[in-house]
């Protein structure tokens, strides 16, 4: 096995301003998506999320079309998490607070749910993965026990900060768990919370200081930016079909980031993969549905994307 | 003799928020710290079983040593030891804010597999707070099957606090009770629960007596506990070794896993009674648990259960 995306699964629900709704609920979390970004591209990938049992109505024809391997989901309580969305007209989300809220779906559950440096392990031991992706606050404890396990069996990984995490106040741990990662994602928002600056340019002035070989700097619907000490991509977004539901994107693009670094593309290329990973999980709700079916058209454009880029 | 009695679940450190405004120190606490305390009056032979933060070993790893309790199944997974400030009001409910996110709790949280790892053939019974979910009760079913202890469980029973109806709660209960031996709640919650005002002890104590669970240990705050069997029930008033309670935190939790302990050991019910008041006894004593549980006081604990054990009657039920 090739790629593992850990973490968090959800049970999205998004409303967007003008009335359009899901209407119902769609397979997500950051785990899923991220693994949707690799899968985009390779088998070789497994998802290792804690689950609720709930997961089995609607991942199982999601599962059996694509052959998922479902070795890495472990079901350990009643229900998933259930996230309520609603889209604002800038393209920024928050939880709808008027859908009433189960026990089950308190925070505290997201809390038991979250993938531990031990279940990662149980994979990684195995031998022979590439890349690890994994959505993930500052934790110090968490992540020396991620350390170790990346000192034992020699994978990359990347890090896509955990919203709480991006203050500035949390810098010292930052670069704590910088250390540990190969590669990072974040978002404008979660930048400039990071940095206490305002703009795309001021992010990535600092973006470019920070000790991490690769950083995807993603910018909403103007697309992201591939950026390493040397050199800054900016990249607008790719297009197979109009905008049907953001969610997910940025963990689907993160992902397919994670996949082009380890199969040792160049900044430009990893970049032009994470913009194709997004553009395949827009276009509908949920998770990308059928992966074979999108594959080659991916890669074509991959090629015919970083051709134009380096023209 | 190896461990015989696990106090599983999280730890939590709290202060309290003074009439004042002014704040206690910080404390050891959550239900599973109070829990071992309870039972570490009686015994040596018991262990907590939790997932905690890594700064757990200054302070209630400094209280394990000393108390002779092993840290074996005490597990180091983020930084922070959760914490709490409380805040009292009238009639025993308080307040609680956190100091980290519900995420940081639910991620600390033990589950079955900590619970497996920690036990053995040895381990007779185990405390542990815990809501309703079932599919982690039928994993601590498969756990209890393994090793055969008994279990005593502390509902976790928010109303307030949540969205879930009596109704729901009560269904759940029906499918949980059958996986545990013993289970606590307090008149709050039994009075939500069966929504019977809390002063009707005989009215709870009958609906208490329709459960399928053989022992239910039933506190009613400053007053002291009920033992409810099916067939009968025994009330034991609150009992101060120390004079008045300086801080009831934990009392609750204390009393329950004594009741387990007490249960277990083979103890009548006027005699668990007993026995869970003593424990509350100490641990209202002072912030946080008792500090140092010696050999004087098991010898003051089972002087003052034999002084006490008379004086507790069989609750005549009047309807």
């Amino acid at each position: 096995m090739d790629y593992i995306a850990a973490g968090n699964v959800m049970l999205d629900s998004v409303r967007f301003t003008d009335g359009r709704t899901s209407n119902r609920e769609h397979i997500g979390g950051p785990a899923t998506f991220a693994y949707a970004g690799i899968r985009l591209f390779t088998d070789s990938v497994i998802q290792c999320s804690n689950v609720g049992a709930d997961y089995e109505e609607l991942f199982r024809p999601w599962i059996e079309q694509n052959e998922v391997d479902e070795r890495g989901i472990k079901v350990v309580c009643d229900h998933c998490n259930h996230s309520y969305l609603i889209y604002n007209p800038d393209g920024t989300y928050s939880g709808d607070h008027e859908v009433k809220r189960y026990r089950s779906d308190w925070w505290q559950d997201f809390g038991y749910m979250k993938t531990s440096p031990e279940e990662i392990g149980e994979f990684t031991k195995q031998g022979g993965v590439k890349g690890l992706y994994l959505a993930q606050n500052v934790d110090y404890v968490f992540w020396s026990k991620l350390r170790e396990l990346k000192k034992r069996d020699g994978f990359k990984m990347m890090w896509e900060i955990e919203e709480p995490s991006s203050y500035k106040r949390y810098m010292p741990a930052v670069l704590n768990a910088l250390e540990v990662a190969d590669m990072l994602s974040l978002n404008i928002n979660e930048a400039q919370n990071l940095f206490e600056v305002e703009g795309e340019e001021a992010c990535i002035r600092e973006l470019r200081k920070l000790p991490v070989p690769i950083t995807i700097f993603r910018v909403g619907s103007r697309g992201l930016y591939s950026i390493t000490k040397d050199v800054v991509h900016y990249l607008p977004p790719a297009y197979f079909g109009p905008v049907f539901d953001p969610t997910g994107s940025g963990n689907t693009s993160t992902g397919s980031a994670l996949y082009a670094y380890c199969e040792g593309h160049d900044p430009l290329m990893v970049g032009i993969m994470a913009n194709i990973g997004s553009a395949q999980n827009i276009r509908q709700y949920g998770v990308i549905p059928d992966f074979a079916a999108v594959r080659e058209e991916s890669f074509a454009m991959a090629q015919k994307l970083y051709e134009q880029h380096r023209a | 003799m190896g461990i015989e009695y696990l106090a599983c679940g999280n730890v939590m450190s709290d202060r309290i928020h003074k009439e004042d405004g002014s704040y206690s120190e910080w404390n050891m606490g959550g239900p599973a710290f109070f829990a071992l305390a309870g039972i570490r009056l009686w015994t040596e032979n018991c262990k907590l079983v939790c997932r905690t933060g890594r700064n757990f070993a200054e302070t209630y790893g400094k209280w394990m040593d000393a108390n002779h309790v092993s840290r074996e199944s005490v597990r180091y997974e983020l930084e922070n030891t959760t914490a709490y400030t409380l805040e009292y009001t009238l009639g025993g409910a308080y307040k609680a804010e956190g100091h980290q996110s519900l995420e940081h709790l639910g991620y600390l949280k033990t589950n079955p597999e900590d619970i497996d790892r920690a036990a053995s053939s040895e381990v007779k019974g185990i405390y542990l707070a815990q809501n309703t979910d079932m599919v982690f009760w039928e994993k601590l079913a498969h756990v209890k099957a393994k090793y055969g202890f008994k279990i005593m469980w502390e509902a976790e029973y928010a109303p307030k606090w949540t969205d879930m109806s009596r109704e729901v709660f009560f269904e759940r209960l029906h499918n949980v009770l059958p996986l545990t031996d013993m289970w606590s709640l307090n008149h709050n919650e039994a009075s939500h629960l069966f929504d019977i005002p809390r002063e009707e002890d005989e009215a709870i104590i009958r609906e208490l007596q329709k459960l399928p669970v053989e022992m239910t240990f039933y506190r009613v705050g400053s007053r002291g506990s009920f033992v409810v069997t099916k067939t009968e029930a025994y009330f034991c008033p609150v009992i101060k070794p120390f004079g008045e309670s300086v801080d009831p935190t934990g009392c609750g939790n204390n009393s329950t896993a004594a009741a387990m302990y007490a249960w277990v050991s083979g103890a009548d019910p006027a005699m668990v009674a007993v026995m869970a008041n003593i424990s509350a006894g100490f641990n209202a004593a002072q912030f946080g648990t008792y500090p140092l549980y010696t050999e004087e006081d098991k010898a003051r604990a089972v002087a003052l259960a034999k002084e006490y054990y008379p004086q507790v009657k069989k609750f005549e039920m009047k309807l």
